[in-house]
Parts: C-alpha cells; structure tokens; sequence
C-alpha cells in the first residue's frame, strides 16, 4: 500500500482524538539535532481544519487494527474498513520530513491494539525512540499508552516522550462494560497513577542531578467521550476534579460523542453534543484557573450544565447575595468570580487601580466584558445597571447573548456516511 | 502644530523622539518620509537621524522602563501603524514619575501602546505556524510570508533555535526583506527579488526549483490536512477565525 494512502486512512482514523496540546514541555535543541519544544504558554498552532480544529501535530495511529470491539469506536474489530499499518520507519520519515518544513510541532502516536498491549506498545517505543535517538528530534512527541501495557514499557515511553495520556474513554465503569467490553477501568487507571507518580519522583530526582532524563515533561492528559453514555455533568466533572487533583493530569479533554457506528446500546443523536462539549469545557477552565469546585458549579439538584448560559454566569446568578463585586476593593479571587472578567482583566483590575479609582469606561478598555459584567458590579459604589431579581438579569442576559449563539452553534445536518473512513 | 518627519529608520524614530522631548511646540504628529501626506495646516520640521542622540534616548528608557514596556514601545514601531507620536506621550509618562508605569490600564496611552504591541507579539506567535518552508535548490527551506506587520527580525531566534541544522531564508514578500540562516549564522537581506524560476514554483508551476521529494510531501500534508477534519464537526466559520484568509495564499495546504 502506498504511504499516501495509510496516511489517509491512518490520520483519519486518529482524528477523533481530540487533543493537540504541544505546550508545556521544556525540551531544547541540543547541538546538531533538529527542533524543540520550549516551554510557551500558548501551544503553536500551524493551521485549522475544517471542523476548527487547531493542526499542531502529526496525529496518527500506528495501525487501526485492533483486538477490541469498543461500540463507540470507529476502529472496532467488527467494522468492515480498509486497514493499514505504518512502520517505524514510515512514520520517523513523515515526522522529521513534516517538521523541516515547519508543518506541525511534532507527532501524537496513538494505536489500535495488535495482538496484545504489550506487543503494541514495544512497536510505539520502537518508533519514538528512532525519532529521538537516530534523527535527534526534539520536537514534541504524545504518545498514547495502551492499557495494559507492561509497566517496564510506561516507563521507558516516558522518557521519550514529551506527554503521555491514558484515555478513559467513558466517564463510568458501567458505561465502559456496556460499550468497551474488552477494557477494563482498572486497566486504565493503574497506568494512569503510575505515570502521576513517576512524573513527580523525576521532578525530585531532577532538582538533585540536573542532568537527570525527563520523564514525560509535559505531564499527562486524558479524554473522554460526552453523550454515548448517560452519566450527567456533575459525575463528569466530579471525576475530572478528582483526575486533576489527585492524579495530577495537565489536562482533561471531552469528545462529544459522533455515532460512527450503529448500535442499540448506542444513542441516536440528530447531532453530536458540541454545545454540551463546549459547557464542559467552561467549567474545566472554572475548575483549573478560576479557582472553582466541581459542587460549586453544579449540585444533585442541578446536576447538567445549563444550555443557555455559560456555567460561571449560573454560578453568579445562583449567589445573588455575593453580589455586587466592588472592582476599586474585591480580591483577585473575587474578581476572578465575577461574569465577564477573566483571567487577564482581572490582573489588569489589580494593577491599574493602584493608580487610581477605575471607572466602567476605563473597564470597557481592559477587555471586560460588560455586557455580562455589568449586573455583578459596582465602580466606586455605583451600578451601571441595578437589578438584583435573578429571573431579570436571566432574561437580560439571555437577549444580549441570544443572537450571538445562534451564530456560534451553527450545527450541520449529521451524516453518518462522513463519519467513516473512505475507501 | 508641528510635525515631525523622520526617515522610517528606528534609528530615526528615536531621534525625533529626543527631540519631541525636548520641544517648546506642541508636536502633532511624527511621521516616517514614506507615510507622509502633505497638508496645508502642518507645519513640517524634517529630522535628521542622529545614531548619538538615539542611542542616548534608548540608554535612557531601557534604564527607566521595565523590560516589556521597552519592548512594547519596538513592537509599536514595528508595527507601523502610526504609533509613534502615542510612543512620544508614552515616553513622557513614564520619565515623569519614579515608578514604572506598565501596570496602568486606566491610562488610555499606556493602554494603546500594550494593545498594538501584543497585536504584534499575536502575529509574531501566528506565523511560529503558519510559515511554510518549502525546499528548494536541494538543500534551502525557503518561507514566503506576508505578515500585517514588520515582524521578520522578531521571527528569527524561534527558528534559529528550531531548525539550527537547517539553511533556510524567510522572505517577507510585502517589504521586500530577507532572513538567511546558512547553518551557523543569520543574515537579514534588504531589497529581495525572486528569480523567475522561484516565483513560477510559487505560482504552482512546475520548474525544478523543488524536487520530486518537496512535492511528495507536500501531497502528502495535504492528504493529512483534509483527513483531519471530522465532517460532522464541520465549522469554517471557526477554521477562518483562527486562520484568517490573507495567510492562506502562503500555505502548502490548500484551505477552502
């Protein structure tokens, strides 16, 4: 088979892995080598797909051959599609060749299961270390862990690796039974842990001997698919609270659900859930930068993220009597909370008014959005807008934003024939 | 009402800077030669660059302002956008009080000259991706780019450190200007044409300039490129948001 057409039939197969991070490692050139991976803050993006999506590796699967039959899954056994398999020696050449020319930021290797996990794994090894150590990359590479993989091989991928990432695949046990029935959550987790733990031991170990070998720099991520199974948002973001904070992960990423397959254990969905996804997403970014807890954002009472309204908004609403947030006084913390002000306004808040009273001209300008904010705070003692009835603030805030989502969430009709791999 | 034109160099900006710091009148405007435009109300007084009277004005506001807020007010310049009598007022700001002044957004100078400049720093992080180098003449990465701003020579060092076993030259199309790295050291180049060769192969004409292995993986990228996208996720609305259309001509992947 020609190397275009496993290209094709490869990367297709990999795209619903959603993540494309590139950021966060500390990788440099070394003399004579070829490319790094400097800590940014923001990843590099080298282009965007058509769905909108950042391109910023060369994200592929080894093979789509695989021993599991996963329901959800587009690479199942029982699927009649065309397979392939690259060698390690296809996929080195597309790597380095793709990277010269300033294509992508490096490679994510994921891999449908051959044989066994461990058989697998040794192939993914082989190829990332040939990348590594005979063309001197060092670029970025994610790599896929196959659960049930040897602990031995975790360990040694990690070294070459800049992240490594155990996919959960579904938010619940009993979600994984009914719809993975080949894989096991223990099999998934125990790897998980032990990348947590080794990630943090190197670091140790890294403050003592400088020259010691990173062990995966850039953390670990996961992702999980929203919408196959019923679990609500709640047990999703309880779960990814607890990923985050006792298993350290850099990141958690969500998949709305796109049926590929047909299945009566499956939903059938007009579309998949990208505004559920988006929510998601939000309430990640509450729960890692803005300081929030998962009960916090959602309780059994409410126990799904509301459609309408972005989650920090509801949260706002929900606590009317924390409310209104003076800007010239509240903390960093507080005004972290308040509706319309992020990360950066609200440091900008934090230095600007050492020089002076701020006023909601001067707000406008530092990249507040007002048109949400304004119902939450006080300049100087003063409102720009005084209610404090919930349901008011709800509708005002729901005209202001309705036109815009419209936009936004444009869905197109689903097609399920899109969804599989061309032959 | 005065105006101050000086010759486009930054050597000259920052002469007529130093000299609006020390001007009796009321300055309006500074101008580089090339964005002049005549008006019957202006009163003009040419600049003349002066290496000594810029050095001392950088000395100065590299030991007075923070590291960012100098760079910004470069980044200002570098954006050609008609900062520079902002830069003036901003400079007047910052000598006349002890502290750094950076942290002020209240202000709205201080505020305009930190939003041109990250614009600048956004374009310089946009083209980290979406420069292309393609092959040529077996073993030259060549990168046509046509950027908003002058933003070549900030372009350099992220490069330089990636591809430091590499030859390559970065070539900004819209100024003309040039960026050669010959495996050791960087140049920048001034006044640079294509060959017609060259500018064939970038018209998509087949010319030899870019063997049959730059083709293939080219072919190759835009296989992936189109295999990436989940259809059923199709958003181009999104896609052109984050790669606006004026950076599409200079991609290998072909964007529709």
């Amino acid at each position: 088979m020609e190397l275009q057409e496993k290209l094709r039939i490869l990367s297709s197969a990999a795209k619903y892995d959603v993540s494309c991070a590139s950021s966060g490692s500390n990788r440099k050139n070394t003399p004579g080598g070829l490319g790094n991976s400097a800590e940014a803050a923001m990843g590099i993006c080298h282009s965007w797909s058509a769905d909108g999506r950042c391109v910023s590796l060369l994200k592929i699967l080894y093979t789509n051959y695989c021993i599991h039959d996963c329901l959800y899954c587009i690479n199942r056994r029982s699927n009649d599609i065309p397979r392939a398999s690259f060698t390690p020696e296809e996929v080195t050449d597309l790597t380095i060749n793709f990277y010269r020319r300033n294509y992508i930021e490096g490679l994510f290797l994921s891999s449908g299961v051959i044989k066994n996990p461990d058989y697998t794994m040794e192939l993914l090894i082989r190829t990332i270390k040939s990348i590594r150590l005979e063309h001197n990359f060092n670029g970025y590479i994610h790599l896929k862990v196959i659960p049930g993989a040897d602990r031995g091989l975790v360990r040694e991928a990690g070294f070459y690796a800049d992240r490594l990432s155990v996919n959960i695949e579904l938010p619940s046990e009993q979600g994984l039974k009914l719809l993975a029935p080949g894989k096991e959550r223990k099999a998934i987790l125990v790897p998980m842990s032990y990348i947590s733990d080794k990630i943090s031991s190197n670091k140790e170990e890294k403050k003592k001997f400088k020259s010691a070998k990173s062990f995966s720099p850039a953390g670990q991520s996961t992702q999980l698919i929203v919408g196959a199974t019923p679990e609500s948002d709640l047990q999703i973001l309880k779960l990814t609270e607890g990923l985050y904070n006792r298993v350290r992960l850099r990141r958690v990423y969500y998949s709305a659900f796109v049926p590929v397959n047909s299945n009566p254990l499956l939903p059938v969905l007009k579309a998949p859930p990208l505004r559920r996804e988006h929510r998601l997403y939000q309430a990640d970014w509450l729960l890692r930068f803005y300081g929030f807890a998962a009960n916090e954002i959602l309780d059994s009472t409410v126990p799904f993220l509301d459609d309408d309204l972005d989650p920090k908004t509801v949260w706002a609403l929900r606590n009317l009597h924390l409310f209104p947030v003076e800007i010239n006084k509240a903390e960093y913390r507080m005004l972290l909370r308040v509706p319309g002000i992020g990360q950066q306004s609200a440091r900008k808040i934090i230095t600007s008014r050492r020089w002076g009273w701020l006023g909601f001209t001067e707000l406008k300008k530092l990249g507040v959005v007002m048109k949400r904010a304004r119902y939450f705070i006080t300049c100087q003692g003063s409102f720009l807008e005084k209610i404090d009835n919930e349901e008011t603030i709800r509708s005002c805030l729901l005209r202001d934003e309705g036109k815009k989502q419209e936009l936004a969430y444009e869905q197109l009709p689903l097609n399920l024939e899109a969804g599989l791999v061309q032959s | 009402m005065l105006t101050y034109i000086y010759d486009g160099s930054m050597e000259g900006m920052f002469t007529a800077l130093y000299e609006g710091l020390f001007a009796k009148e009321e300055i309006e405007a500074i101008v580089s030669r090339e964005s002049y435009m005549p008006s019957l109300f202006a009163t003009v007084k040419i600049i003349e660059t002066d290496p000594k009277k810029a050095r001392k004005l950088k000395y100065t506001l590299q030991k007075r302002l923070s590291k960012q807020a100098f760079k910004n007010l470069i980044y200002c310049y570098l954006s050609e956008s008609g900062m520079e009598r902002t830069i003036l007022s901003y400079i007047k700001k910052a000598l006349a009080v002890r502290r750094k002044i950076d942290g002020n957004f209240g202000d709205e100078t201080i505020m305009e000259i930190t939003k041109t400049a990250k614009k600048v720093a956004y374009e310089v992080h946009r083209f980290h991706g979406f420069l292309r180098f393609r092959r040529i003449y077996d073993d030259l990465y060549y990168a046509p780019i046509e950027p908003d701003y002058n933003i070549l020579a900030l372009l350099i060092p992220h490069f330089r450190a990636r591809y430091a076993d590499q030859k390559w030259f970065i070539h900004d199309r819209r100024r003309k200007l040039g960026a050669y790295y010959d495996g050791q050291e960087c140049h920048l180049v001034t006044l640079v044409e294509l060959n017609e060769e060259l500018e064939a192969s970038l018209q998509g004409i087949k010319t030899g300039a870019e063997g049959e292995e730059e083709l293939f993986y080219r072919e190759l990228w835009n296989e992936y490129f189109k295999s990436i996208a989940i259809a059923e996720r199709k958003n181009k609305r999104l896609q052109r948001q984050h790669m606006p259309t004026r950076y599409w001509g200079n991609l290998i992947e072909k964007v529709e």
